[in-house]
């Protein structure tokens, strides 16, 4: 149980190097949009489609408070479901049967399936509230916007990665890509 | 402290065996000196005990080397310095093929003298070769033991001269004589070694710091002896064995009512008997298997080392034997002291042989091509690869030839350990009504009763089942896996002082227990 406490902190000092980057942008997201803030000017310029807004009769500082929730509210999903999943690994690897020298690098197959799954999932949460209905904002988003926000996925991954690397059992380690280059007394 | 232990005859070689194991799993004191007494030299018992014995001496240097491979102080692996003569064992006769008539130089005997011999020893008494032991004749060996002078030079005596001479310098010193008492050997030389010992302390003036402790074997076992070719041999009758114990035990009871031999006198039995399946007379065929109550001669003898035992004036007799029922468990293994768990250590042992012989020692066995797909695992980059790193090479030095000897020196006392657990938890109860339940071992080893020189194999290798299996070796509630050896050796902390191979070997000694 120590092992998995130890394993548990790494996880979460190695989600913390990247979860701080998205921790602020939500904090931002959902006091509301600043009407000259750089960040309102970014969604203006790169997420919406400005003709979209036109033919609806709406200006943007009437859609941005929603157009701000749905990203904080897709943000927070995406951070709480790397946390889960980041955690979820370090905790499964110890239990993971590596009885014998040798034997972890069999257990990769097991976390390259794992690491898919979060992906499509990531991808899943972007999808469903970017592209679905569940959110009015979510029409004015255009194709480019949809990119810009898919490639979060990335930046998760990389806090996913980043949190395994450090928090996976230290005899599994061979099983995540790279990890067995960590110093042994690490 | 000092602590001497003189095991006497085959049963004294057998505990001592068990001894060796123990303090290899840490229930042993800091230091021993050890030595056996044997006239049958060639006895397979004593050979046994003598191998193993070199093998505990060499393996201890060779992993407590401050400059080399060193567990460290702190670790229980092989904690205790086990020295011994360049001979382990003291021949009271030397020479080849002595009898009683030349050692007595019975021709050169007074005719009053001469009658006297005649009255207690019977021609062939006197004529019968002694080279293979005094066949259960203690009435010979005696006569043997005291015709030979116990003085300085002799390398046997003169440790327990300095033994006697530390005692008076005011170092605290124990001296342990373990025995059969139904024997030849031992049953006549106990009581005759012991008193030598007596005499030399009070020829010392030695009245302080200076113990003596003893262990004494009542049957526990006996044999068939095949009917053919055995008339007019001297040879140990099982059928003897309780009458000659009744005649020990009263000499005993009149002995310590006079004197005061012993401080502590340890007396075990087993009832209803082992049955031995092959019986030989004496020589390298005379190989018993390790039984159960020589465990609890070997652990006498460590709790009178252990620095617990508050020694009285007074002389204390313990006694000790089995639960009632026919079940032989790890409850019936009594503690060192309140500090030492027998079960808890031996166990430990037995768990470390396992993982050490099939799992990390092949890990560990062959050149640097073989072993390096492992460079990269935690276990072998943190307890292996930095350990055997040589800084002027720049290499990692585990597949040389001095790191092999120490890696395979290993693989063959774990091989060692794991044969007499099997062996003893096997011959203590074959042919009986008996069960004994410490360890679970038909999945790593096969019994062949009939062949005396080896009745357990255990097996090359084990397949995935077999090595799953590793949860339930030990009877015990603990259920540790295989998972949790791995585990643990990738997270138990490593102690400043170790060095070398020294690291890997404590570790997983440690990560062997829950």
């Amino acid at each position: 149980m120590v092992n998995i406490i130890r394993s548990l902190i790494l996880s979460l000092i190695g989600l913390g190097t990247l979860a701080w980057l998205s921790i602020v942008l939500i904090s931002i997201m959902l006091v509301g949009p600043d009407p000259d803030g750089a960040l309102t000017e970014f969604f203006a310029e790169y997420i919406i489609v400005s003709t979209r807004i036109e033919e609806l009769g709406y200006t943007f500082s009437e859609i941005s408070d929603e157009l701000f929730i749905l990203v904080a509210h897709m943000n927070i999903t995406l951070l709480l479901l790397t946390l889960l999943m980041t955690l979820g690994w370090s905790t499964w690897s110890h239990y993971l049967n590596i009885d014998a020298p040798g034997k972890a690098k069999i257990y990769f197959i097991h976390w390259a399936v794992f690491t898919g799954i979060l992906v499509a999932i990531l991808l899943a949460v972007i999808f469903f509230f970017t592209q679905t209905t569940q959110y009015n904002a979510a029409d004015l988003i255009g194709t480019g916007g949809y990119a810009i926000l898919s490639s979060s996925a990335i930046f998760y991954f990389l806090m996913y990665y980043v949190g395994v690397l450090l928090g996976t059992a230290r005899f599994a380690r061979s099983s995540v890509l790279l990890a067995n280059k960590l110093p042994g007394g690490f | 402290m000092k602590n001497f232990i003189i095991g006497i005859g085959g049963t004294g070689a057998k505990c001592l065996e068990h001894l060796l194991h123990c303090c290899s799993a840490g229930l042993g004191p800091q230091n021993l000196w050890a030595g056996m007494v044997d006239q049958d030299e060639a006895n397979g018992n004593v050979s046994r005990t003598k191998i193993l014995l070199s093998k505990y001496m060499n393996l201890r240097n060779s992993l407590r080397n401050e400059s080399g491979h060193d567990l460290a102080k702190d670790s229980n692996l092989f904690k205790t310095n086990i020295t011994a003569n360049n001979d382990a064992v003291w021949l009271p006769l030397k020479g080849a093929d002595p009898t009683l008539e030349e050692v007595i130089h019975y021709e050169l005997l007074k005719p009053e003298v001469k009658g006297l011999m005649d009255c207690l020893y019977d021609p062939d008494e006197m004529k019968q070769n002694l080279s293979e032991g005094f066949r259960a004749r203690p009435n010979i060996g005696a006569a043997a033991m005291l015709a030979t002078t116990a003085n300085e030079d002799d390398p046997f005596w003169s440790q327990i001269y300095k033994a006697i001479d530390a005692a008076r310098g005011g170092e605290e010193v124990r001296v342990f004589i373990i025995s059969s008492i139904f024997g030849g050997t031992g049953a006549s030389g106990f009581p005759n070694i012991a008193r030598r010992i007596k005499q030399i302390q009070k020829e010392k003036n030695v009245t302080s710091n200076f113990h003596l402790g003893g262990a004494l074997m009542l049957p526990y076992f006996n044999y068939e002896v095949p009917e053919d070719n055995m008339e007019g041999e001297l040879f140990a009758k099982p059928e003897e064995f309780l009458d000659q114990t009744k005649g020990a035990l009263e000499y005993y009871a009149k002995l310590f009512e006079y004197d005061k031999i012993f401080d502590q006198v340890y007396v075990t039995g087993w009832d209803p008997l082992a049955k031995l399946p092959n019986f030989k007379m004496g020589g390298n065929l005379q190989n018993n298997p390790p039984l159960f109550p020589e465990l609890y001669g070997a652990l006498g003898a460590l709790k009178f080392f252990s620095e617990d035992n508050k020694i009285n004036d007074t002389q204390e007799i313990f006694h000790i034997g089995k639960n009632e029922s026919n079940d032989i468990l790890w409850s019936d293994i009594p503690n060192v002291s309140s500090n030492l768990n027998s079960k808890d250590s031996l166990s430990k042992l037995i768990r470390f042989a396992f993982s050490y012989n099939w799992m990390y020692g092949p890990a560990l066995t062959g050149s640097w091509s073989k072993i390096k797909k492992y460079e990269n695992e935690n276990w072998f980059k943190r307890l292996v690869y930095k350990n055997t790193y040589n800084n002027d090479t720049k290499a990692c030095e585990v597949g040389h030839e001095h790191n092999q000897e120490v890696i395979t020196s290993m693989k063959e006392y774990c091989q060692d350990v794991l044969t007499w657990i099997t062996d003893m938890q096997y011959s203590t109860v074959a042919n009986t009504d008996q069960k004994m339940d410490l360890i679970v071992s038909d999945f790593f080893s096969e019994v062949q009763a009939k062949n005396t020189s080896t009745r357990v194999i255990i097996k090359e290798k084990l397949n995935a089942t077999e090595k799953n299996q590793f949860n339930t070796l030990i009877n015990d509630s603990k259920n540790l896996k295989l998972l949790n050896i791995m585990s643990n050796i990738s997270y138990k902390k490593i102690n400043r002082d170790q060095k070398g191979l020294g690291v890997f070997m404590d570790i997983l000694f440690r990560s062997c227990e829950q």
